[in-house]
């Protein structure tokens, strides 16, 4: 489970995040909702670690990175909107790498990346460099390297974009098996009508304030929109007076 | 588009100036003066000992002078946005590119000329050629260069890529032709040699300015090839510094994976097993070892006396530890690096743990050549034992400290 409480961050000068609450519980999917710059990135920054909050605080299951680092990464599984890989490492190696650094049962964890690889047809190609691959493969063997973890918090950073159809399929395939297997997803998007199928809970972020959170019927309760998809309680959000 | 290679040009040159003054560095210097130091001492000592010219001396300088003509490319500053931005203007560069071609000069022209100076000494000495000979070598050689730009120019503009291998081509064989005139023909006849090359040079700068008159830009292929150019200079000063937005490039060279260590798949492992495979597979950091490790033993293969050998053991080690030093961050600017459950002191350790192994290979290269020069004796003990507390020192004090600021 993570809990987010009253965050407030950014970057060194420039505050982007105002006290910001949200939790996802255990076996459930959250969507990260909002425009261009309304703080998502940088909430998803603050939760792996990379920035540090001014105010506020973040932890995984009761864990926070100030108490131990260490086992607070060994809860995280990211997958990152552009892929970073290594280019000096093949495919294979990508996987023995993950392996190694989380402790990961070998011979287990490699019986799941099979999986993986083959539904992502990635199978074939485990001896290739990264260099050769195309921008939607680099992005499935982040996807791969995270999902063969047992972690217990999946952080998903825009993850439909630049992926084909069918891959976009198996993935949302694997996010409800870690659903179901008890970990908490955090996925942030602008594919509304797929967060709205998939996700059981909504953080509408706008100007670096939480907006409101909560499943679609509550969305539609607060914003008195009975018969509304996400779509259009996001376009209402997006007309209501900047709050800062 | 004049104005536009102007402010280009503006900011190369303070990008540059910013990362020359790291590459030249008070360490550097240092190890650059002993370096021309010693290589002068040998070059006039051994000047002294040629009495009559040497028959492979002109061959020698047409083809070393020949090979540094072919360094120097032509800088034309364009960005890969320019693909898109600069479009409407693809028929109105000739200004631009003509600010390139100047530019382009400087550098070659400068280097050509000092290294022909220094040169000069063995060229009258050593190949017996007369000054007006060596002079009008000179002339040539700087003419030949300003040509090659010309053709180099020409390549950047639509339909050109064929026309201008049989130009490449041509030009190369006018290179050797003038050069060996300058050097082959009688005294004041040689000055023939330039003439041929000013020509040459007046003819490939008509043509250029033809193409670029009517020609439109070929932008893919030329930002391609600054990309290159760019990518092999910012290698260079990466060495030294860390260069933002520098991709390393790796090859696959599956025949040293027999150097990789079999670990098991742990956390403590996990930043060797990087480490190796960045080292042996990267294209700079494996190059710059074996390169520095072979100029050392070739070094103390010819020193004697046994306080230089020790010194020159532990410059070289020293200084080859210090080049490897950045390849510590290599990683850190990975968001995945960042989020291994690996303490940094671990990631620390397999670092030291890489550089231990190479340092004490270069150190255990370098016992050759002082053996076979001092023998195996007392001084040779001390020699070596010199540079292998400092070998002990560099990775015990220095470099642990190095890495907390780099990590």
């Amino acid at each position: 489970m993570l809990t987010v409480n009253n965050l407030t961050g950014g970057y060194a000068h420039v505050p982007v995040l105002h006290d910001v609450s949200f939790t996802v519980a255990d076996g459930q999917i959250a969507g990260l909702i909002g425009l261009n710059g309304a703080g998502k990135s940088t909430t998803i920054k603050h939760v792996i670690g990379l920035l540090t909050p001014t105010k506020g605080t973040i932890a995984i299951n009761d864990l926070t990175l100030q108490q131990d680092a260490t086992a607070y990464h060994q809860q995280i599984a990211y997958v990152p909107e552009t892929p970073v890989l290594y280019p000096e490492l093949t495919l294979k190696e990508h996987i023995d790498l993950t392996i190694s650094a989380y402790g990961l049962p070998a011979k287990e964890t490699w019986a799941k990346a099979d999986r993986l690889l083959a539904m992502f047809r990635l199978d074939n190609k485990l001896d290739w460099f990264p260099n050769n691959f195309s921008k939607g493969m680099r992005q499935k063997v982040m996807i791969v390297t995270a999902f063969m973890t047992d972690a217990q918090l999946f952080i998903i950073d825009e993850p439909f974009t630049g992926l084909d159809p069918l891959a976009v399929h198996d993935l949302l395939t694997i996010v409800q098996e870690k659903k179901a297997a008890g970990s908490s997803i955090l996925m942030s998007t602008h594919i509304l009508a797929t967060a709205q199928q998939y996700a059981d809970t909504f953080i509408l972020l706008n100007d670096g304030r939480v907006r409101t959170q909560g499943s679609l019927a509550a969305l539609k309760k607060e914003f008195g929109m009975t018969d509304a998809s996400l779509d259009d309680i996001y376009m209402a959000m997006t007309k209501e007076p900047s709050a800062s | 588009m004049k104005e536009l290679w102007q402010s280009r040009q503006r900011h190369h040159l303070t990008q540059q100036i910013k990362y020359l003054r790291l590459v030249f560095n008070d360490h550097f210097m240092i190890a650059l003066i002993f370096l021309f130091g010693a290589l002068g001492v040998s070059y006039a000592n051994a000047l002294k000992t040629v009495t009559a010219p040497l028959w492979w001396g002109a061959p020698l300088l047409i083809i070393g002078f020949w090979a540094l003509l072919q360094m120097g490319k032509l800088a034309s500053l364009f960005f890969a946005a320019d693909a898109v931005f600069l479009q409407p203007q693809e028929a109105n560069m000739q200004a631009y590119v003509r600010g390139a071609w100047r530019y382009s000069h400087v550098l070659p022209l400068i280097i050509l000329t000092f290294l022909g100076l220094l040169a000069a000494p063995f060229a009258i000495q050593g190949a017996g050629l007369t000054i007006i000979q060596w002079a009008s070598f000179l002339v040539a050689l700087l003419l030949l260069k300003s040509a090659d730009l010309s053709v180099q120019s020409m390549a950047l503009f639509v339909g050109q890529s064929e026309n201008n291998t049989r130009w490449y081509w041509f030009s190369q064989l006018i290179n050797i032709a003038s050069l060996a005139l300058t050097i082959y023909l009688p005294n004041y006849v040689a000055i023939g040699g330039a003439v041929l090359a000013l020509i040459w040079e007046i003819q490939a700068n008509r043509r250029a300015q033809q193409i670029a008159q009517k020609g439109r830009i070929d932008w893919l292929p030329a930002i391609a090839q600054e990309e290159r150019r760019q990518f092999r200079i910012y290698r260079f000063y990466n060495l030294f510094t860390d260069v933002p937005g520098m991709v390393a490039s790796a090859k696959r060279r599956k025949y040293l994976d027999i150097f990789l260590p079999r670990q098991s798949l742990s956390p403590q492992h996990t930043f060797t097993y990087l480490y190796t495979r960045g080292f042996l597979r990267g294209t700079e950091y494996l190059g710059l070892f074996l390169r520095l490790t072979v100029i050392g033993a070739v070094i103390l293969y010819f020193v004697n006396t046994w306080w230089l050998a020790a010194l020159v053991a532990a410059l070289f080690i020293y200084l080859i530890g210090f080049q490897l030093l950045p390849f510590a961050g290599q990683y850190q600017n990975n968001v995945m690096t960042f989020l291994y459950p690996v303490t940094k002191r671990t990631q620390r350790q397999a670092f030291l743990h890489l550089l231990t192994i190479l340092l004490g290979l270069t150190w255990l290269v370098f016992l050759i050549p002082t053996c076979w020069r001092l023998g195996f004796s007392t001084l040779t003990f001390a020699a070596t034992g010199i540079s292998l507390l400092i070998l002990i020192a560099f990775i015990v004090v220095y470099a642990p400290r190095r890495i907390d600021k780099i990590q």
